[in-house]
């Protein structure tokens, strides 16, 4: 076994070189690809253990920051995401651990990890966000991500890019796993960091609506039932001020609702329901909102006073159907065109 | 690497066979990759249920998705079909531990320590990437007819049955749970499968996980809970009294350590001399495999032939019945299960064989799971005949009610209640299956009452106009026509349509479509 020993690097900052050189190689498609794998498994793990430590030793602060200044100076984590699917199954996860483990790493209230990906290697983020791209890496990347955009600079650089416009085709993609996992990634890219959304939303507005409605009228349950949550989640959102304004007051959003409403599944008409009500509820309506909820007074009138919420135990809900159902009485009434 | 080897990512790739489980979230059936003949299980989840959180559902099946290892039930694929997402997972044909139980404990230790190894494999792999199973327990543990060990149900079900349990004031499986987690104390690792590891060990050995036969489940955790010091607990279910192994006993000991951090991890244990001084057992598989076939031979024993229903959620569903009512859930449920469509009668006995045939050899069951034939004891003649001819009667009846009933459920979205009372329904049909009491006729009662039922509905008369439609309502087509004329009945009978959505949808979708077509033609015309 002592050849093996030898082999072995022993500090830090040999180990992450040694990753990165092992990792290079996986390019290759010889008969030691197997053995430079196995190897580049090998040493994850004893970053791994470096970082978090194992059943007897407790990690070691010192050792910690020599293998994270390596990281940053060889790339180390670019040359793991760049070559993810040539690793094997457990080593990728390693490589998760690590990535995430890195990240929340802080000195001084900053995170080391994060101003690394920002300032020196942004095409590691770019590179997660294509993560879906690949079925048997997407969800790993997706899972980095979505570690990575609890730190607002990095949502900001996101929403900046044109790449996130890409979440709105993987979230289609027909493999579950891989659809609902963009899906997580782009709401939480949308909702946890609200202050740098609100900028987005406002200057976007128009090809971000597009998108959404688009989901919302997908044939795939899930992608209806998700995407409408989501809207539902930033019309709720009154920072959102600018971008609620505009949502409101365009006929064309209210159509798609009204259709939600009108679907079988009765928690898409839920979830319908819950967007319409501030249709109705927005005090200063557009004309041709009001166009539509006039026209359809009766209509709206005959499905308000059947629509089953009472089941939903959800007090809330039925003052709220009182409430749409009232005001829509007090539309004026129009001629029946017959 | 195999990780890409079988992934099902459609319906249509798939056979769907029988039922093998149900519980809060949907429907297990075992299934058949048309393509290669893969025995799979799949997991039918209602997406439409109020209780299913697609982002919950999701989280489960990516942890799922990232574990390959023998020793935990292979992911294998899930998609979206209408309102379901069907899971696919290995299936595991020998049946979970909680059964092969029935027959009796397992005193053997080298068996345990059979067990106990895998399933501290797959403890180890899945502590070491940060994932903690929750609901360790022998209904979660399976065994193959190839004598594997296997752990399953930490996704989906997992999820699901953990969320069950927080809607009801109940928890799942209070007997497993470790004092950290019922206290919620220091909020609990992956040691705390450790302790239901050790439960698991000492319900092997006696049947039952610890205190269960002597505390319902809140005072058991109750009980489990107030222990402060690790000899509270031993002291409690009285392990000394086990009549065990000193080495055993150590093990036990250090499952059961009450502070979750001096309690052995995973890999720890692998190295316990229980587990080590067993390793070298040749043909374990073997150890397993009997196992399997002493079940099966005690299940025969008992008539219960439903041998494949080994999900937790149906397990924590009957729990909940028996915490909620009474003790008659201990009873041993007598009623006779058939699995119908892993048996195949080639020819039904005509007479019983003779009682010694019922003991067969265990190596005629070792592969056995296609074909056996059913063997009764002949002491009371007359009763036995009758039971042999439900017996021959009641597969194919069953096969029928099931066949009948996947259709219905494939052609309308039945919701959840729906679902249910058609279960019951087939149920009591199935309980019904008995001979009338009166001797002379030898009729089985629920095939009378369809009889006369039918044969009323077939009674020409044409004044009674609702008679007439309920008659195209029940009898199909071929047999109806020839001798009724609907035609001439002044009602429309309600189509089809109608009946399948019930009289409420049907004015409301009406009114919607009328509403949604003015609508449509308005926005034409803006």
């Amino acid at each position: 076994m002592s050849f093996l020993f030898k082999r072995n690097p022993k500090t830090p900052q040999e180990l992450v070189r040694a990753v990165c050189e092992s990792v290079v190689k996986l390019d290759s498609n010889s008969d030691s690809t197997k053995r430079y794998q196995d190897d580049c498994s090998r040493y994850l793990k004893q970053m791994k253990g470096i970082l978090v430590g194992d059943d007897e030793n407790m990690p070691q602060p010192d050792q910690i920051s020599y293998l994270s200044q390596e990281v940053y100076v060889t790339d180390c984590l670019y040359l793991l995401i760049y070559h993810l699917k040539k690793l094997d199954f457990d080593a990728r996860k390693d490589v998760q651990l690590i990535f995430s483990n890195l990240l929340r790493r802080q000195i001084a209230n900053k995170s080391p990890t994060v101003d690394y990906l920002i300032n020196s290697k942004p095409e590691i983020i770019l590179l997660l966000l294509k993560g879906p791209e690949s079925q048997s890496t997407g969800l790993i990347c997706g899972q980095i991500l979505r570690d990575c955009i609890k730190y607002d600079s990095i949502v900001k650089f996101i929403l900046g890019n044109s790449l996130f416009w890409n979440l709105f085709k993987y979230v289609q993609i027909p493999i579950f796993e891989l659809s609902t996992d963009s899906f997580i990634t782009l709401h939480d890219l949308l909702t946890t960091h609200k202050s740098v959304v609100i900028g987005f939303l406002t200057s976007n507005y128009d090809q971000f609506v597009l998108n959404v409605n688009k989901l919302i009228q997908s044939a795939n349950y899930v992608t209806k039932r998700q995407s409408i949550r989501l809207l539902s989640e930033l019309v709720t959102e009154k920072e959102n001020k600018e971008f609620l304004t505009k949502y409101f007051d365009d006929p064309t959003n209210l159509k798609i609702i009204m259709l939600i409403l009108n679907d079988k599944s009765k928690n898409l008409q839920i979830e319908g329901f819950h967007i319409f009500k501030f249709f109705i509820a927005k005090p200063k309506k557009s004309q041709k909102v009001l166009d539509i909820l006039t026209k359809n007074k009766e209509n709206f009138i005959a499905f308000f006073k059947t629509f089953d919420i009472e089941s939903y135990q959800d007090p809330n809900a039925i003052e709220e159907r009182n409430y749409i159902l009232q005001t829509i009485q007090e539309l004026p009434d129009i001629e029946r065109i017959n | 690497m195999t990780d890409s080897s079988v992934r099902i990512t459609g319906a249509e790739e798939l056979e769907v066979c029988e039922e093998v489980g149900r519980g809060a979230f949907g429907v297990v059936y075992r299934g058949l990759v048309k393509a290669t003949g893969q025995e799979v299980a799949i997991k039918q989840i209602d997406l439409e249920n109020e209780q299913t959180d697609i982002f919950e559902i999701n989280k489960e099946i990516q942890i799922i998705s990232e574990c390959q290892l023998p020793q935990i039930t292979r992911y294998l694929g899930c998609f979206v079909k209408s309102y379901q997402l069907w899971v696919i997972m290995e299936f595991v044909d020998g049946g979970s531990l909680f059964e092969m139980l029935r027959p009796g404990p397992i005193k053997d230790e080298g068996v345990i320590s059979i067990i106990l190894k895998e399933i501290l494999i797959a403890l180890d792999y899945l502590h070491h990437q940060g994932k903690i199973h929750r609901d360790l327990k022998s209904q979660n543990i399976l065994l193959s007819k190839q004598g594997e060990v296997k752990l399953t149900d930490f996704g989906v079900s997992a999820q699901l049955s953990s969320s069950f349990s927080r809607r009801n004031t109940t928890v799942g499986t209070p007997y497993w749970m470790a004092p950290e987690v019922i206290n919620n104390s220091d909020g609990h690792s992956f040691k705390a499968d450790i302790w239901s590891l050790g439960c698991c060990a000492y319900e092997i050995l006696t049947g039952k996980p610890p205190l269960q036969n002597r505390f319902p489940p809140m005072k058991a955790l109750h009980r489990i809970s107030s222990c402060r010091r690790d000899i509270d607990f031993i002291n409690l279910i009285g392990l000394e009294e086990l009549g065990i192994s000193t080495t055993f006993e150590d093990f036990l000991i250090k499952c059961f350590v009450v502070n979750p951090r001096e309690r052995s991890s995973a890999s720890k244990l692998l190295n316990h001399k229980f587990i080590t001084q067993y390793s070298k057992i040749p043909d374990k598989a073997k150890h397993m495999k009997k196992l399997i076939t002493n079940k099966n031979l005690n299940d025969l024993d008992n008539h219960i032939l439903k041998n494949q229903n080994f999900y937790v959620p149906t397990e924590i569903a009957k729990n909940q019945r028996k915490w909620n009512g009474d003790s008659d859930g201990e009873q041993k449920e007598n009623r006779i299960e058939f699995d119908i469509s892993s048996i195949e009668y080639d020819t039904p006995p005509p007479i019983p064989s003779s009682p010694s045939s019922s003991k067969k050899s265990t190596s005629e069951y070792e592969h056995g799971g296609g074909s056996k034939t059913l063997s009764v004891d002949s002491s009371e003649s007359i009763d036995s005949k009758q039971e042999v001819l439900i017996k021959i009667l009641k597969p194919e009846f069953n096969r029928i009610l099931n066949k009948s009933f996947h259709k219905l459920e494939s052609k309308n979205n039945l919701t959840t209640k729906q679902y249910d009372q058609l279960v019951k329904l087939n149920e009591e049909i199935d309980n019904l299956m008995i001979f009338s009491s009166s001797n002379e006729s030898q009729k089985i009662l629920v095939f009378q009452y369809l009889k006369y039922i039918l044969k009323e509905l077939c009674k020409e008369s044409d004044t009674d106009s609702a008679k007439s439609i309920l008659r195209k309502l029940v009898l199909p087509s071929s047999l109806s026509k020839p001798s009724i004329s609907v035609d001439s009945s002044p009602i429309n009978p309600p189509d089809q349509e109608s009946v399948r959505v019930g009289k409420f949808d049907e004015i409301e979708r009406s009114l919607f479509d009328a509403w949604i077509n003015k609508t449509k033609e308005r926005w034409t015309h803006s």
